[in-house]
């Protein structure tokens, strides 16, 4: 099997400043569950950033300025796991940082994901997107997805139900089974009704639909070639 | 707020789940399998053990007893079918499909029925081939009057554009003879006051109270769970100082005033603080190996 590269990134713990939100639970063993699975199933894991160690610049390409660093970071590795709070406006995804370093909030109209490394993207977030429709998926994801294959995330806001969650899925992914699907059955919750959604891209609509359906870490090196087409899928 | 019970439910004993490779093909044979190694073939790892037959895999957790029976050519594969069954039609189904296996709990209701979308857009970015690839009905067993809920406590159907079942989880442990009398129920206001203690104590300045459930409380595929014991489940939306971040949080506490044991699953243990990182250039880079393409 292919083996890829992992970083993590978490915050559980907020201050109380100009970047304070509500304190989070199960940041940690979601982002590290997901990459010690990934571990145990072959592959390398590269970084665990958690609570002030996570930063915006981590993400941010370095072409839209103020110290962007992810080509070192989030986009070193093929499969970067985000857990942490997430908030969508302006037809802009934004996560949360404990730490202004250089920002408390990483804003996704700063990111070129895929540009060197990134392949996947968990976004193990709220208002990964805001609902399914065209708009909210492509106006939001059609820009940043600059050479990922894949982003995983959620519509709307979900609710941690589960210490779990990440590391059955990195159990998952990191055996060998088709991402998209893996990531919606280990997310999915009939009980508090959540909705678990992932974002394929390809230079056409059958290539962007192959991926949703059928990509696995095996496909590492299939490379997007343009992200004219989005192909998406999710559980509600 | 949920209507209580006039009397209150007791506190079950949970039978020990009978898991092995002989339960395991037993289970089998209930889905019409074959179930042998010569049909077959039986892998394990630490949680699980798994019975694969054609195109079936039947999936038994060593923790709680649960299982999973999925056609892996068929569950959430994209078929280019569109499943049009309405909710109640797929109700109907499903209670048939557990009938027919002799699974369909004593008395249960519908917790909820959901749907695996897909959708595509292209360079005009209008949304194309929008189709349900399955439709999953999740019943809840109800036990005294009370049903079960958490991340236990559910039978789940999962049907294609024929109606034929793809996949059936099945996570309801067997209640075994009562181990306790609950002399009380907390009153729900008594869960709400106590969810809003712990978010204080997390900094949530603003917390919009959006359910409350009385549940028994079952936990999920990998834990083990000696009791079954009444709960209230407490669902909220938090809002953060900046009212554009908000998240989901879910309260889970006793709602007996003699409850036994722990209710939820205990929190995995956590690492120590990281140390401060520095800053790019810094030595606390890890080192990287190679990165492939």
């Amino acid at each position: 099997m292919t083996t890829v590269t992992v970083g993590v990134e978490w915050i559980n713990d907020f201050h109380s400043d100009a970047c304070s939100q509500n304190q989070l639970i199960y940041m940690n063993t979601h982002a590290e569950g997901f990459r010690d699975s990934m571990v145990s199933n072959g592959h390398t894991s590269v970084f665990d950033w958690g609570d002030d160690n996570a930063w915006e610049t981590d993400f941010r390409n370095p072409a839209s300025g103020s110290g962007g660093d992810a080509l070192n970071w989030s986009d070193n590795v093929n499969f970067c796991y985000f857990a942490d709070h997430g908030g969508n406006w302006s037809n802009i995804m934004h996560i949360a940082f404990s730490k202004s370093h250089n920002e408390c909030l990483g804003s996704s109209d700063t990111w070129k994901l895929g540009a060197k490394n990134l392949k996947w993207l968990v976004l193990d977030v709220c208002d990964g997107t805001l609902d399914t429709t065209a708009s909210a998926v492509v106006d939001v994801w059609g820009g940043p997805m600059q050479g990922v294959h894949i982003v995983f995330t959620f519509v709307n806001t979900t609710s941690p139900w589960s210490s779990s969650e990440g590391s059955d899925f990195g159990s998952d992914a990191g055996s060998g089974q088709a991402l998209s699907n893996a990531w919606l059955d280990r997310t999915y919750s009939s009980s508090i009704a959540n909705s678990p959604i992932a974002i394929a891209a390809g230079a056409t609509q059958d290539e962007a639909i192959n991926r949703r359906e059928n990509e696995t870490i095996n496909w590492r090196d299939y490379s997007v070639t343009s992200t004219s087409w989005l192909a998406w899928k999710w559980r509600y | 707020m949920p209507e209580l019970p006039g009397s209150p439910p007791p506190i079950f004993t949970l039978r020990a789940p009978r898991v092995n490779e002989r339960a395991l093909l037993d289970l089998a044979h209930t889905f019409k399998l074959k179930a042998s190694e010569q049909a077959g073939s039986t892998s394990r790892d630490a949680s699980t053990f798994t019975y694969s037959e054609g195109a079936f895999d039947l999936t038994l957790h060593r923790a709680s007893g649960a299982f999973r029976f999925k056609d892996r050519t068929r569950w959430q594969i994209d078929h280019r079918s569109n499943v049009e069954l309405s909710d109640e039609d797929a109700v109907k189904l499903a209670r048939i499909h557990l009938s027919r296996y002799k699974l369909l709990p004593e008395d249960s209701k519908v917790l909820r029925v959901s749907r695996l979308h897909v959708a595509t857009a292209g360079p005009d970015r209008k949304m194309q081939d929008h189709r349900v690839i399955d439709v999953a009905v999740c019943l809840q067993p109800v036990v005294r009057g009370v049903p079960v809920d958490g991340p236990g406590g559910k039978v789940i159907v999962y049907l294609d554009h024929e109606g034929k079942m793809t996949c059936l989880d099945h996570i309801s442990r067997r209640p075994g003879p009562v181990y306790r009398k609950v002399t009380r129920l907390h009153s729900p206001e008594h869960a709400v006051d106590a969810a809003k203690r712990t978010w204080a104590a997390r900094g949530v300045s603003e917390a919009e109270v959006r359910e409350i459930r009385l549940c028994y409380y079952e936990m999920g595929w990998n834990d083990e769970q000696r009791y079954l014991q009444p709960a209230y489940i407490v669902l909220a939306m938090l809002i953060g100082r900046d009212e554009r971040i908000k998240t989901g949080d879910i309260y889970v506490t006793p709602a007996a005033v003699n409850p036994v044991g722990r209710i939820v699953a205990p929190a995995p243990a956590r690492r120590g603080a990281q140390k401060p990182r520095k800053e790019p250039g810094g030595d606390d880079r890890p080192t990287r190996p190679h990165q492939a393409g």
